[in-house]
């Protein structure tokens, strides 16, 4: 299955990524797959810096824990930094 | 230093006045240290003391700037009733490190003071705002 991931306030991680953008290529079918597959790819502690908020095709938001989450081929995976203050 | 043009700056202190008493924010694009665009956003806490922004509203602006060519270089959101320095939420929020933080005071009602910071993990560094155009 195709995703791509994008991510948006994450320096440290695109820098170990190499952008802003990944198109990977995985198998299975779920929310969970994905971390699993990124977490081999470019490693945990890469991966652990994403605490953000997570969104599927810019609409639906994904909870970090859902990792039975279905995704879908060509699905695009946004990871966010949050953005607030007081 | 930042410099944002004059309809910009007015514009963000009109946003921080229109929105109040609750906070206003958004998002200022441009490339190196200069302004092009502002971007309003919806305080999804519509709160006196805090603002958050819906993802899926950031998303859209980070779209678009990308589209434009230009990068986030600084968020901007107003304290309706304190004084232009970053409160302790605005410090443990403060993800985006590398932009600058503006904060709009409208404490003095008649006269809004606005102040830009850069919020490092260990200090908090005033910038100059220089207002061209």
């Amino acid at each position: 299955m195709r995703i791509r991931i994008k991510l948006v306030g994450f320096p440290e991680v695109e820098r170990a990524v190499g952008g802003k953008e990944i198109d990977l290529q995985m198998w299975g079918r779920t929310f969970g797959d994905l971390l699993q597959h990124l977490k081999k790819t470019y490693g945990e502690l890469t991966m652990n810096k994403l605490h953000g908020q997570i969104l599927r095709n810019g609409k639906e938001w994904i909870q970090r824990e859902n990792l039975t989450y279905s995704l879908e081929d060509g699905d695009q995976v946004t990871f966010l930094q949050m953005m607030g203050g007081g | 230093m930042i410099q944002i043009p004059k309809p910009i700056y007015e514009r963000m202190v009109e946003h921080a006045k229109k929105e109040s008493p609750l906070e206003c924010c958004g998002i200022l694009g441009g490339k190196d240290h200069t302004v092009e665009k502002a971007f309003e956003l919806q305080n999804a806490e519509k709160s006196k003391i805090h603002y958050s922004v819906a993802p899926q509203d950031q998303l859209r602006v980070f779209e678009e700037m990308e589209k434009e060519s230009i990068e986030m270089i600084a968020i901007y959101h107003s304290h309706p009733h304190t004084i232009p320095f970053p409160s302790e939420t605005d410090v443990k929020l403060a993800f985006y490190r590398e932009v600058v933080s503006i904060i709009i005071s409208l404490k003095e009602e008649e006269n809004p003071v606005v102040k830009a910071f850069r919020i490092g993990k260990e200090a908090i560094y005033l910038e100059e705002i220089e207002v061209i155009g």
